[in-house]
């Protein structure tokens, strides 16, 4: 076998088993950290053995032996320092665990104790991108642009408060299931959106690597719960999301709203794939099961997907999906979105109004400034919509969307505006009947010199 | 204050703040955040000491505390 194979094979088997081995060793041992630090050095191993022996039949078995091996040294070891440090180190487990549709895995104790929510949310991310994504420490510092020591400090921080706070490790009961398995979800979008639209200005505006690991560990989340309508709508939405990555970008790097996008570079297999899961969803709706928010999310984008161009975009459906959606959620970026949909349907002046009325709630986001002022580019408030595109690109920290913003702002027709002392001396042609006789008067911005008496 | 067993305050014996989980339930639902009161407004107007196998029974226990008194209730382990 060539090198490239058995690294490939490596690659694999860390996408594959990485959590496997995790979980099992958390299980077996009562310790994240020891199966942590003992599946590392399991990966290490392979990556020093695999060239020379050849990747193992079942790569699976052997890294977690391996792994197995190497955290019993470990607490042998430490077993001769310090007899109590091992009784310190158990988690508290061992109910049995309620099955769960019909796959019970030891990776879904993992994924709910990383998602608890006695845990912050960034360390709740970060954990869970470490123990059940298998990125390393420095991999997911770079991803949320912050030092490895911090990255690395926030995520031995979030293991000692499971252990101290005794995090339970296991999956929760059907009671508490619902509004646990929405916190494991809402870990995954923010992953997955960080991906989508990079916040900060000193990185890739798209980061291709955060939203493939979100969908790789909704793939996984799925095929454990696959009666979880809501881990099936949240993959649904990410699919269909992903799909028109490479058209959201163009080739100079700025943002590509989606009624200039190229939708046959659109990733057909994604669609499909998305469009297949928002079926289902609609089917089990049909029979009486009340979708929640990621699956009307999912609905909303396949009703774009299915589209061939703006015009062709059924917007009432849109329009209806988001009404449905308000009615679970009246978070103000639900509104605000809802009063794009509906400006396709009844016009900009009526989603203005919409708009307008979350200027309390939303006057530090930059979407809303963008909306605003493509609202009123539409009206031909030129004036009123460039400050509104100022303030978007005030706001704003995407590269690619500054660079949309500003090109948007920049296309402005700008009628410059002449004090009203100039309009006089110089009679300035009103309406479109002077402008069709073909001639256009220039108006310089130099400083007006008094008329002649 | 001394703890049941006399053998230390209960404030000694309390877990640190890393150790700490909030949890409101004053609302329509049980809102679980991680950490100590932030406010320092917020004062301690008593406890409880209560057994649970793990965290998740202990918030489910102070989740209907904070109901039945209308505030906030901050959870640690007791060591």
């Amino acid at each position: 076998m060539s090198l490239v194979d058995v690294r490939a094979a490596i690659t694999q088997a860390h996408h594959e088993e990485w959590a496997r081995v995790v979980a099992t060793l958390t299980k077996r041992f009562g310790d994240l950290d020891v199966a942590e630090e003992a599946a590392a050095e399991a990966f290490a191993t392979a990556v020093e053995r695999w060239p020379a022996d050849g990747p193992p039949p079942n790569p699976g078995a052997w890294l977690t032996t391996t792994a197995t091996r190497k955290a019993i040294d470990r607490i042998l070891r430490e077993n001769k320092r310090d007899d109590k440090q091992k009784e310190a180190r158990m988690l508290y487990d061992d109910n049995p665990p309620e099955p769960v549709g019909v796959i019970d895995d030891e990776r879904l104790r993992l994924i709910f104790t990383c998602c608890h929510p006695a845990l912050a949310m960034q360390a709740r991310v970060a954990l869970t991108l470490r123990m059940v994504g298998g990125l390393t420490v420095p991999e997911i510092a770079r991803a949320f642009l912050v030092q490895e020591t911090t990255m690395g400090q926030r995520i031995t921080r979030a293991k000692a408060k499971i252990k101290a706070a005794r995090i339970p490790y296991r999956v929760p009961s059907a009671e508490d299931l619902p509004a646990r398995v929405s916190g494991v979800l809402a870990v995954l979008f923010l992953v997955f959106n960080e991906g989508y639209l990079a916040t900060g200005p000193d990185t890739d505006p798209l980061r291709h690597d955060l939203t493939a690991e979100a969908i790789r560990l909704a793939r996984l989340i799925l095929a454990l719960m696959p009666d979880d309508g809501e881990v099936a709508g949240l993959l649904a939405l990410m699919l269909l999301t992903e799909a028109r990555r490479t058209a959201r970008i163009s080739a100079s790097g700025e943002l590509v709203a989606l009624d200039e996008q190229d939708r046959g570079s659109w990733d057909a297999e994604l669609v499909a794939e998305g469009h297949r899961l928002v079926r289902e969803r609609l089917a089990a709706a049909a029979a009486g099961v009340a979708p929640d928010r990621y699956q009307i999310l999912a609905a909303i984008n396949a009703v774009h997907t299915s589209a061939r161009d703006m015009r062709d975009t059924d917007w009432s459906q849109i329009v209806a999906l988001y009404d449905q959606l308000v009615r679970l959620d009246r978070s103000p970026i639900i509104v605000l979105n809802r009063a794009i949909a509906v400006a396709e349907l009844d016009g900009p002046e009526v989603a203005l109004a919409a708009v307008d009325r979350l200027d309390d709630t939303l006057a530090g986001d930059h979407a809303h400034h963008a909306t605003r002022a493509a609202l009123l580019r539409r009206l031909g408030r030129s004036h009123e919509s460039r400050a509104a595109y100022d303030r978007a690109i005030e706001l704003a920290g995407n590269t690619a969307e500054t660079a949309y913003l500003t090109r948007r702002r920049d296309q402005l027709v700008s009628r410059p505006r002449i004090p009203v002392e100039r309009v006089r001396c110089t009679s300035w042609p009103v309406g479109h009947a002077a402008w069709s006789a073909a001639w256009v008067m220039m108006i310089s911005m130099s400083p007006i010199r008094a008329p002649n008496p | 204050m001394r703890s049941s067993d006399g053998s230390g305050s209960v404030g000694s014996r309390s877990g640190g703040l890393d150790t700490a989980t909030v949890i409101d339930n004053r609302g329509e639902e049980a809102v679980v955040t991680d950490g100590p009161f932030l406010e320092s407004k917020e004062y301690l107007v008593g406890f409880w000491i209560i057994e649970a196998p793990d965290l998740d029974v202990a918030l489910k226990l102070a989740a209907e505390g904070s109901k039945a008194c209308n505030r906030k209730i901050e959870v640690r382990p007791f060591l």
